[in-house]
C-alpha cells in the first residue's frame, strides 16, 4: 500500500469488533422542555414526517447499551431530546459505566487493545440541572455538554430560557470536577454576541467549546430563512470563535463539517474545523424508539435494534459508510480526500438528495 | 484580671481540643484512613462583574477577563464531542469500510513525526479517504470495461494480504483472464481518463500539465496494453 508520495503506509491491522462505529449517540425520549428555534431533532419537523412511536424502557436501553459495549462501541453520548427528562436515566449511566469496551489505538505505530468502561458524554440544554446531575456525571466521570444558543438572544431561540441557568450549570459542574463542553449552535440572530456568549461559557467554567453553524432539520425548517449563516456570516462565526478561543487559551472544534472550499487553510489555529462527515463511520443514532439512524440530523430510520444485523446492509447504511454521496461539482477538486462538501444530511434536508450542494454552496 | 486569664486558658485548652478532635489521629499500629477529597482543579480568576446597570458584561470587560484565563493553563484533558460532532484530536485508528461485506478493518496510524509526508503518517489515510473519489473516477470511463478492486484492504476478505493495495481491474472482450494491475492510485486513474478521451495532454491533481506520451509506460503497465 502507498499513498500519493509513493511512501509506504502500515499495514498493521485487525478487524474491528463489528461494523459498528465506536461512538454510540443515544437519544434516550422524545421528550423536551424547551422548544428551541434551531432544534433538528426530525421528531420537530414540520409535517409529522418522523412519527414519534413507543420509547425504549430504561431495561431495554441497558440491555442495548450491555450489547453495544460488546461491539467495539466504546463512547455513549445520551441525547434527546432532553435526557434529564428521561425516566430512569441515572441507572442506564450507572449501568453503561459499569459497562467494560474495547479501545482499539494505534501505538508507535501498532494497534493496541485496552479494555475500561466506556466514555460518557452528556448533551442537555440545562434547564432541569441540578446538584443530582452534576453529581451523576462527577460519579461516572461523564462530560456534560450544556447548550447556550446567546446570551441577550437566549430567550428568543430558546423560547423562554434563561442563559443563567446554564452559566450556573458550568460554575456548579466545574467546582464538582466535572469536565463541560459548551455547545454553541450559531444562526444569523445570536452571531453578533457570539464573543460574549463563548468568553461568558468559557469564565464560567467551560472546558472547551463544540460549535455548530444552524442546520436546517427538524423544527429549524420552519426558520431555516432566518437563521441561515450565509458565507459572510459563516467566516465571521469562525474568525469570531477563534479570536476568544486564542484569547482565552482554549480550544475548540466545529462539529458539523463544513466545505474545505469556504475554509482559509492554516487561519485556524485554537480551532478546529470538520470537513469530514462522520456519520455511520465514527457515530451512529439509536432513536428513543430503538431505531438506527445514521446520524441525529437524519430523518431516515433503518432497522430496529432488535435486527441490528440488518443495518450494515441497508442502502442508506451503506451509501454513508462508502461516502457515495459526494455532490457531482465536488468531482476532481484536489481537497476531495479531506472533504465531504459539507452536511450532508443538511444537503438532503434542502436539496432532496444527500448529494445535493451543502445548503451554504446551494 | 484573675478572672479573665481563667477565661483565656479554658478558651486556649478548648481550641486545642477542637483541633485535636478535628485532625483525629489513628490508634497505634492502624494505618491512616485514605480520605477520599474531589479532584484538584486549576485555579480561576474571578468572575468578572459587569460595571453597567443591566448586569451584562461589554465585550471589553470579557476580553479582560479571558485575557486573565488565559493565565491559567487549559484543561489538560479535554473532551470529545460526540453527536454529529467531530472529535477533538485525530482518530485513533484509520478505518476501511468493506464495499463488499460492510465489515470494517482498522488500520494502525503512524505517530506524530514519523518519517514520510502526512497522508503517509495517517496510516492509509491519505488513500482511504480518497476511495470514494477513485471510485467516482473509475465509474466515469465509459468506453472500457474496467473496475477497482478494493478487496485486498479488508481483512475479512482477504485477510492473508499484508501489504493492500488497490488493483486495478481491466476486461477486453474475448479475454478469457482479465489484466490486474496492483497499486493503482488516483493520478493513475485520471491519466487513463485523459488517455481514453483522446487528449494529448495529462493533468495532474494540482493542474499541472505535461504531454501524454511521456507516460506511455506507465499506461501500458495499466491497461495491460504493453508490447
Amino acid at each position: 500500500m502507498s499513498g500519493d508520495s509513493g511512501t509506504p503506509l502500515p499495514v498493521e491491522r485487525r478487524l474491528a469488533p463489528s461494523f459498528l462505529p465506536s461512538t454510540a449517540v443515544l437519544e434516550m425520549t422524545y421528550r423536551c422542555n424547551r422548544a428551541c428555534l434551531f432544534c433538528s431533532c426530525p421528531w420537530f419537523a414540520p409535517g409529522g414526517g418522523f412519527d414519534v412511536r413507543p420509547e425504549m424502557t430504561p431495561d431495554e436501553w441497558i440491555a442495548l447499551i450491555r450489547r453495544l459495549c460488546g461491539m467495539g462501541v466504546n463512547n455513549l453520548a445520551f441525547t434527546g431530546g432532553e435526557p434529564l427528562l428521561k425516566d430512569g436515566l441515572a441507572d442506564i449511566v450507572s449501568a453503561a459505566a459499569a459497562c467494560t469496551a474495547e479501545f482499539i489505538e494505534s501505538e508507535n505505530g501498532a494497534l493496541v487493545t485496552r479494555r475500561g468502561p466506556p466514555r460518557l458524554y452528556l448533551l442537555s440544554n440545562g434547564r432541569a440541572m441540578g446538584p443530582d446531575v452534576v453529581d451523576l456525571c462527577r460519579r461516572h466521570r461523564m462530560n456534560l455538554s450544556l447548550s447556550l444558543p446567546g446570551l441577550s438572544t437566549f430567550a428568543e431561540h430558546t423560547a423562554g430560557g434563561d442563559p443563567e441557568n446554564v452559566l450556573r450549570g458550568f460554575r456548579e459542574a466545574h467546582a464538582a470536577g466535572v469536565t463541560t463542553t459548551v455547545g454553541v449552535t450559531v444562526t444569523r440572530r445570536n452571531l453578533h454576541e457570539l464573543y460574549e456568549t463563548i468568553g461568558q461559557a468559557l469564565l464560567a467554567g467551560a472546558d472547551d467549546l463544540l460549535m455548530n453553524r444552524f442546520l436546517p432539520g427538524g423544527r429549524g425548517l420552519l426558520h431555516a430563512a432566518d437563521l441561515s449563516l450565509d458565507r459572510a456570516g459563516l467566516v465571521k462565526m469562525l474568525d469570531t470563535a477563534e479570536e476568544v478561543l486564542r484569547t482565552a487559551n482554549r480550544r475548540g472544534t466545529v462539529g458539523t463539517e463544513l466545505p474545505k472550499c469556504l475554509i482559509e487553510e492554516g487561519r485556524y489555529k485554537s480551532l478546529v474545523v470538520g470537513t469530514r462527515c462522520s456519520a455511520a463511520l465514527g457515530f451512529f443514532v439509536v432513536d428513543p424508539s430503538g431505531y438506527v439512524r445514521v446520524c441525529n440530523h437524519s430523518p431516515v430510520r433503518l432497522d430496529h435494534v432488535r435486527e441490528l444485523e440488518r443495518v450494515k446492509d441497508h442502502p442508506y447504511w451503506r451509501r454513508f459508510t462508502q461516502k457515495d454521496y459526494l455532490p457531482p461539482r465536488c468531482g476532481g477538486c484536489k481537497d476531495i480526500g479531506g472533504c465531504d462538501g459539507g452536511c450532508r444530511e443538511a444537503a438532503h434536508l434542502v436539496g432532496g438528495r444527500p448529494d445535493a450542494p451543502d445548503p451554504l454552496l446551494a | 484580671m484573675s478572672c479573665f486569664l481563667a477565661l483565656v486558658a479554658v478558651a486556649a485548652i478548648m481550641l486545642v481540643v477542637l483541633q485535636a478532635g478535628c485532625k483525629r489521629q489513628p490508634p497505634p499500629g492502624r494505618p491512616a484512613p485514605v480520605v477520599q477529597t474531589a479532584p484538584v482543579r486549576e485555579e480561576r480568576p474571578q468572575p468578572p462583574v459587569a460595571k453597567d446597570s443591566s448586569g451584562r458584561l461589554s465585550r471589553d470587560e470579557v476580553r479582560r477577563a479571558l485575557e486573565r484565563l488565559a493565565e491559567s493553563p487549559p484543561p489538560s484533558k479535554l473532551s470529545i464531542g460526540a453527536d454529529c460532532y467531530a472529535r477533538i484530536g485525530p482518530p485513533a485508528t484509520a478505518c476501511y469500510v468493506c464495499a463488499k461485506c460492510g465489515d470494517r478493518t482498522l488500520y494502525a496510524r503512524r505517530p506524530t513525526g514519523a518519517e514520510g509526508p502526512p497522508e503517509a503518517r495517517g496510516a492509509g489515510l491519505g488513500l482511504l479517504h480518497e476511495l470514494p473519489e477513485y471510485r467516482r473516477q473509475a465509474k466515469e470511463v465509459r468506453n472500457l470495461d474496467l473496475e477497482l478492486d478494493e478487496s485486498e484492504f479488508c481483512g475479512k476478505c482477504r485477510p492473508e494480504v499484508s501489504d493492500p493495495q488497490m488493483v486495478l481491474v481491466v476486461r477486453y472482450p474475448g479475454t478469457a483472464d482479465p489484466h490486474r494491475c496492483r497499486g493503482v492510485n488516483q493520478e493513475d486513474l485520471r491519466l487513463i481518463r485523459a488517455f481514453l478521451a483522446g487528449r494529448l495532454e495529462y493533468v495532474n491533481l494540482f493542474g499541472e500539465g505535461s504531454p501524454l506520451k511521456e507516460r506511455m509506460p506507465r499506461l501500458r503497465e495499466l491497461l495491460g496494453a504493453g508490447p
